[in-house]
């Protein structure tokens, strides 16, 4: 018997900031002291927290240590396994809690959050099935055995189920329409590409708790009469294949895949394919294709896959997310449950990955229907820095940005796409008073033009016209008439595109000109970047007020563009300065502010 | 059947279900403007041009690719869809080298420049794009220049879908991505694609990123004359069109209208467009081992002495007349008149195999003389094709690809007799290799599951034909189906014996493909014109009309005709003809067109060929008759499946017409009779064979 159960995260943020490290320090230290065989550690999956990255739990005691180095292991063991007492110093503190949080309900970060999809992550070994089954796992997919097909659809209609992969479309409908589309051979497919830059829910389910999404796609089996199932799952994602491998193997040992699954007649085999990682081959019928071994390229719908998608079979494709909440309302009494969280129209919870100028970058799971606000300022923490709040990207390149103003919007489907954002599959980019909206959304339009497939005319050639105005503007070469041809090609494509890249790549566009309007005249008239982004908008100066002249930004400039004597006032010297914003970086006392390009002609008036 | 009722700019509309909303606007005369859409491709909805408002849809969408449904009202020519259209337009055209257009081959029927025009298309800045440059593709046949391709993707789709090729794809991203042709995903020339010329992407091709070689300032577009005409390189019979200006023939594509399922193959697309070997304009005489050239008058008269004293020295049963298959059915019925109306021998043989011949009987008996065989699109809708035979890839490519197509996005089922080629395999179902018994007992054991054979009886056929007894059930199975057809390829006849022919037809015939009225059967042969001829009195025993020459009372028939009793001793096959003109039993010749180049023909004293190059001309002949190109001709061909198609004259021949040519190697032989031109001809044969009169 273990005395201790010790979870290390282990899932990709973690590792990163060297958990892996971590883990082996702890072991060194239990053997060194004889007493390894009393604790388990845990390889587990993602808490979420990753800002705050390696991270331990230990159970039963519910202590969650953070920001551990190899160096902690000795007085953690020291003093917590053998000494019986918290090491207060490697406790979460925060500048907004006055004692440190021991445990999940006592950190900030937590207290909002529900844990649907995120049951098991972090809680079991994920490579062990048995720790999945006692956590209730398999019991929602043996109910659905013994039920009839339309019932298992009607229970993940009457929950509310929506889509997690972007659009939203509810679930069950999905489930009925290819249940009953004519035809002997169905397929289940699992849409693990999350192409979004700086998306990682999907990962950190499937290296949390990769049953789960098994569990999910085998009730979508049974439920539309498919006995064979693909995961595509992006090939960066290697710890996330390999524990659906271990998953998949231990699976068909328990005989919960395969043939004859619990001597119930049904059948069901799971494929992975991995893929190449391109941002399209998200889209279902590229995902497809792809998985045809055909180029990664959209066609046109209908035919829907739920009619003729794989190998021309009806097809049913959901998301990691949308396949893992399937186990909690197919169980009993699971469909109340499930619903009884969210808004009318959104129901359950959605998993967000927080990046960007936010304090707690991570993954969280909130209910639908909570605010913007509660979600970057509760859980998240706010801005980092304590800057100002600008906007937050919600959809990555396929969204848009939500200013300050709707901070108090609800999120759910609905409200987001009335502010021109989506919810997409959930990243979250907080930016602040130095991102630039007219830079955001060229970054995000070069970013589509290289992705897209180059199939119809308005995304492939139409993109490229957008990209080449906003580049203009970012150089200075913008024209007032430049933001009325932006918004009418944008509308066209919206409007014209083939498939969802196109359709939505105007979104990051249009949503800032909706609401960062002022930003794009500035640049175009007054040629002024007030973020202090767009390189031939702005200018660096001194402030001499509170200048100190401690001389770091002089030796830190590339380009000695930076003079001053010690102690006295330093100043730039423009006709050198390339705005790389080093100097930014390093001033104690923020005095290299932005201002704007001031022509010889001023400077001589 | 018109089962859905839509409005369309606020008219009724009457549509079949399943068909698309472009289909449905244009059967009713509203034009949708599209540039991807193509009436032989499935919809690709790469151009987005045919956007369409539909009521009660948050957004416009694509009329080429969805299917009308009931109480659907749509808008087609809204303010904001033309300025869509003119915003999608305008981008094309921002990667398109417009500069171009004053120079281009394709102006004046390039679809791109088309919709520049009706929609009025400002010219927008041009959008730096890494493109392929200017053609680099060494091949004689297609012109590639990537700088015009507007991606709409018909090539690929073309070449996939119809071709089976896949020699295009699409590589690249965004702005940059390209239509190339590659293998194994690595870009290279067509050649190494796999390409097979058939020119089909060349013809879908919208603008002239694709084009026929050799055609650069022949002239416009609209300077070229279009003329109707016939492939006859092969015995498919496939109608074309030839684009000439002048006397020049720039392009041969296959018919605007028609059937949906006409391609063409390589032959011919690009064949016959420019004779390689040298052409022979004047006739030929050999002396001393070297050509000469004569005169028209002096080659006829030396041909005509030299076989009436053929005649007169060793009789009429020593000159003979054959031919490699292309005669046209005009040029079947006068060689055919000189030779037993003149000549008076029946040694008449223009190219067909005697099994083939047979078949082709015995069909004709049972389905009687007006049931016509498969159109390439019959095929395509099959339920279930026999093949036949090892070389149809090879010989007969477009019926190879109608195949393909059935099996791919039909619903056919493929059985194939003789070995499956490798490429093949994705798509036959069912493949029956003959053993030592050969096809005949392979044959015969299908018929006899097909009619119901089981246990031992089967068994013991499977044995003889050296296959499993379960194969034979599994082909018999599927070739029940409905909409069932058999095809059989030119290598069959090599090797057949009339009893593989009657097996050949049991099987038909258990099958329900061959009955009063039904003739579900595509018998292929080598000769181009093999229906044709033989129903022109092209071969030693049927006279025009298929009448039997051994029939004295048809041959009194004809005698009153030809103006000229009949000779009734039997004729030679072709094959036998050859055997004799080698061993000396032949001692006059006149071969219409090649001779197989392993004959020897040594034991001939006098030998005239028609020819139109000189890499035709066999070795030893005495006089050459130069012959028309095929686009010089004008003449009726006969297809396989048993259709009448008329040749027209494209281009002026520089030559004198094969059937003129005969009429006057008649008269120079002493025939009274003369035509005055193709009509009068066409009338005398008429009565008997309708086979030059109108298409059929
Ligand atoms: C350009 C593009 C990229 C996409 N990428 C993803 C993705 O990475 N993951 C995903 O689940 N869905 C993605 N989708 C959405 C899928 O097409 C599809 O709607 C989804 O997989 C359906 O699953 P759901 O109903 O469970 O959301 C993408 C769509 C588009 C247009
Ligand atoms: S919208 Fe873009 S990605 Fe989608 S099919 Fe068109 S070109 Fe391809
Ligand atoms: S010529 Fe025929 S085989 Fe070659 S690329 Fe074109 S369609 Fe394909
Ligand atoms: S080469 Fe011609 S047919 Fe092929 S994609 Fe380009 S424009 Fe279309
Ligand atoms: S014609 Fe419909 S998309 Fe091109």
């Amino acid at each position: 018997m273990y005395e201790k159960h010790l979870m290390i995260c282990g899932a990709t943020g973690c590792l990163s900031s060297n958990s892996g490290k971590v883990k082996e320090a702890l072991e060194a230290e239990l053997a060194r002291r004889g007493i390894k065989e009393k604790y388990r550690l845990v390889m587990a999956g993602c808490v979420g927290f990753c800002e705050v990255g390696p991270i331990i739990v230990i159970y039963p005691d519910e202590v969650f240590y953070c920001r551990l180095k190899p160096g902690d292991m000795a007085e953690l063991v020291e003093k917590h396994l053998i000494g019986g007492e918290v090491v207060e110093r490697l406790l979460y503190t925060s500048p907004d809690v006055e004692v440190p949080g021991r445990f999940y309900d006592t950190i900030p970060f937590y207290r909002k959050q529900v844990f649907n999809v995120l049951r098991n992550s972090g809680i079991i070994d994920p490579e062990i099935i048995d720790e999945y089954i006692m956590r209730g796992g398999y019991r929602a997919f043996s109910r659905a055995l013994k039920m009839e097909r339309p019932q298992i659809c009607d229970e993940v209609k009457r929950a509310g189920l929506r889509g997690r992969g972007g659009a939203g479309f509810p679930t069950g409908m999905k489930w009925e329409f290819t249940m009953i589309a004519p035809g002997e051979k169905k397929y289940v497919v699992c849409n693990a590409d999350e192409g979004d830059p700086g998306a990682f829910m999907d990962r950190s389910i499937l290296e949390g708790d990769p049953h789960a999404v098994i569990e999910g796609m085998l009730i979508c089996g049974r439920a539309i009469g498919a006995d064979e199932g693909y995961i595509y799952c992006r090939a960066e994602y290697p710890l996330a294949i390999k524990r659906l491998r271990i998953a998949i193997a231990q699976a068909e040992e328990y005989g919960l895949l395969g043939e004859n699954i619990l001597a119930s007649g049904f059948n069901f085999h799971l494929n992975i394919k991995e893929g190449a990682g391109a941002f399209v081959c998200g889209e279902e019928t590229a995902l497809l294709a792809s998985i045809e071994g055909k180029r990664g390229m959209p066609r046109p719908r209908p035919p829907f896959p739920a009619v003729s998608g794989l190998f021309g079979k009806p097809t049913c494709i959901n998301n990691v997310e949308t396949f893992a909440n399937i186990p909690l309302i197919l169980r009993e009494g699971g469909v109340e449950e499930f619903a009884s969280i969210g808004t009318e129209s959104s129901k359950g919870t959605k998993v967000f990955a927080l990046a960007g100028k936010i304090r707690n970058t991570g993954l969280c799971e909130v209910p639908m229907g909570i605010t913007i606000r509660e979600v970057i300022f509760d859980v998240g923490g706010g801005v980092q820095g304590d800057r100002e709040f600008k906007a937050v990207q919600a959809g990555g390149p396929s969204g848009g940005c939500i200013p300050a103003e709707l901070l108090d919007l609800p999120i759910d489907y609905d409200s987001l796409t009335k502010a021109g954002a989506i919810m997409g599959s959930g990243g979250l980019v907080v930016m602040d008073d130095r991102t630039c909206m007219v830079d955001l959304a060229r970054y995000f339009l070069s970013f589509t033009q290289k992705e897209s497939c180059g199939k119809c005319i308005p995304c492939r050639e139409g993109t490229k016209r957008m990209l080449e105005i906003l580049e203009r503007i970012c150089d200075g070469s913008g024209e007032p008439a430049d933001l009325d041809t932006l918004e009418s090609l944008a509308f066209s494509i919206k409007d014209s595109a083939l498939c969802g890249l196109g359709q939505t790549c105007p979104n990051p566009i249009l949503s800032t000109i909706r609401y960062f309007r002022h930003e794009y005249e500035e640049h175009i008239n007054e040629q002024f970047c007030r973020a202090g982004v767009c390189k031939a908008l702005f200018q660096y100066y001194i402030d001499p007020e509170t200048c100190i002249g401690c001389t770091r930004c002089a030796r830190v400039c590339p380009v000695s563009a930076i003079s001053g004597e010690k102690k006295e006032v330093h100043a730039i010297d423009q006709s050198l300065c390339t705005r790389c914003g080093s100097c930014v970086e390093v001033c104690p006392k923020n005095s290299i502010q932005i201002t704007r390009v001031r022509r010889k002609a001023d400077v001589s008036s | 059947m018109k089962n859905v009722s839509l409005k369309i700019n606020g008219k009724q509309i009457f549509a079949d279900e399943g068909t698309t909303i472009l289909e449905a606007a244009r059967q009713s005369g509203i034009q949708i403007p599209t540039l991807c859409y193509h009436p032989r491709l499935r919809p690709l909805g790469h151009c987005r041009l045919c956007l369409v408002e539909v009521e009660g849809l948050p957004r416009p969408i694509t009329a080429c690719d969805n299917p009308v449904r009931d109480g659907m009202v749509i808008e087609t020519d809204t303010p904001l869809l033309r300025e869509m259209r003119l915003e999608i337009l305008t981008m094309a055209l921002a990667v398109h080298p417009y500069e171009d257009c004053l120079t281009c081959e394709k102006g004046g029927a390039c679809e791109l420049q088309e919709k520049a025009y009706s929609l009025q298309s400002a010219l927008p800045q041009q959008l730096e794009r890494e493109a392929g440059s200017a053609a680099v593709d060494e091949n004689p046949h297609i012109e590639r220049d990537e700088r015009k391709c507007i991606i709409c993707g018909r090539c690929i789709e073309v070449c996939r879908s119809v071709v089976g090729r896949a020699v295009f794809s699409l590589a690249g991203n965004g702005i940059n991505t390209r239509v190339i042709a590659a293998r194994d995903g690595r870009e290279c020339s067509l050649e190494e694609a796999g390409c097979i010329f058939c020119g089909q992407c060349v013809d879908v091709c919208p603008v002239a990123a694709l084009l026929e070689k050799g055609r650069a300032s022949g002239g416009r577009e609209w300077e070229m004359k279009t003329v109707p005409g016939v492939c006859f390189e092969c015995s498919l019979g496939c109608l074309l069109e030839r684009r000439v200006v002048g006397d020049r023939l720039l392009k041969i594509t296959v018919p605007r209208e028609g059937e949906k399922a006409a391609w063409l193959c390589s032959k011919g697309k690009f064949g016959v467009r420019e004779p390689e070997a040298e052409r022979i304009t004047v006739p030929l005489a050999r002396e001393n081992g070297n050509w000469i050239e004569i005169d028209y008058e002096e080659a006829l008269r030396r041909t005509a002495e030299a076989f009436l004293r053929i005649k007169e020295d060793y009789g009429a049963g020593a000159l003979a007349v054959i031919g490699d298959g292309r005669a046209s059915n005009e040029e079947a019925y006068v060689l055919q008149k000189w030779a037993r109306g003149v000549l008076g021998t029946n040694n008449i043989d223009l190219g067909s195999e005697p099994a083939w011949v047979e078949a082709v009987l015995a069909a004709r008996e049972i389905a009687g003389p007006r049931a016509v065989g498969p159109t390439m699109a019959e095929l395509q809708q099959a339920g279930a094709i026999l093949v036949v035979g090892v070389d149809l890839a090879e010989r007969i490519p477009v019926v190879q690809m109608a195949i393909q197509q059935a099996a791919r996005f039909g619903r056919a089922a493929i059985v194939r007799v003789g070995p499956a080629a490798e490429d093949e395999n994705a798509w036959v179902r069912v493949c029956l290799e003959p053993g030592p018994a050969g096809a005949a007992a392979l044959l015969q054991a299908i018929a006899a599951a097909l009619s119901g054979a089981s246990g031992a009886a089967l068994e013991e056929q499977a044995a003889a034909a050296g296959v499993s007894a379960e194969a034979l059930r599994q082909a018999a199975e599927l070739l029940k189906a409905e909409r069932s057809y058999t095809v059989v390829a030119p290598s069959f006849w090599e090797a057949a014996d009339t009893a593989a022919v009657q097996a050949l037809l049991a099987l038909a015939r258990s099958a329900g493909q061959l009955s009063r009225g039904v003739r579900n059967l595509l018998m292929l042969s080598a000769a181009s014109n093999a229906r044709g001829i033989l129903e022109s009195g092209g071969t030693p025993h049927w006279l025009p009309g298929i009448r039997p020459v051994a029939d004295a009372a048809v041959r009194e028939e004809a005698a009153a005709v030809y103006g000229a009793p009949l000779p009734g001793k039997a004729g030679l096959e072709r094959q036998k003809i050859l055997a004799a003109a080698a061993s000396g039993k032949i001692k006059g010749l006149f071969a219409c067109g090649k001779v197989d180049p392993g004959a020897s023909l040594r034991g001939v004293v006098f030998l005239a060929v028609q020819c139109a190059t000189f890499d035709a001309v066999p070795e030893g002949a005495d006089v050459v008759f130069p012959a028309p190109l095929p686009h010089e001709i004008e003449g009726a061909y006969t297809s396989a499946a048993g259709r009448i198609h008329c040749n027209y004259a494209a281009a002026k021949a520089p030559v004198k017409a094969g059937w003129e040519t005969g009429c006057d190697l008649a008269a120079a032989c002493g025939a009274t009779w003369r035509f005055a031109d193709l009509a009068a001809l066409r009338q005398e044969a008429a009565p008997n064979c309708d086979c030059c009169a109108s298409e059929r």
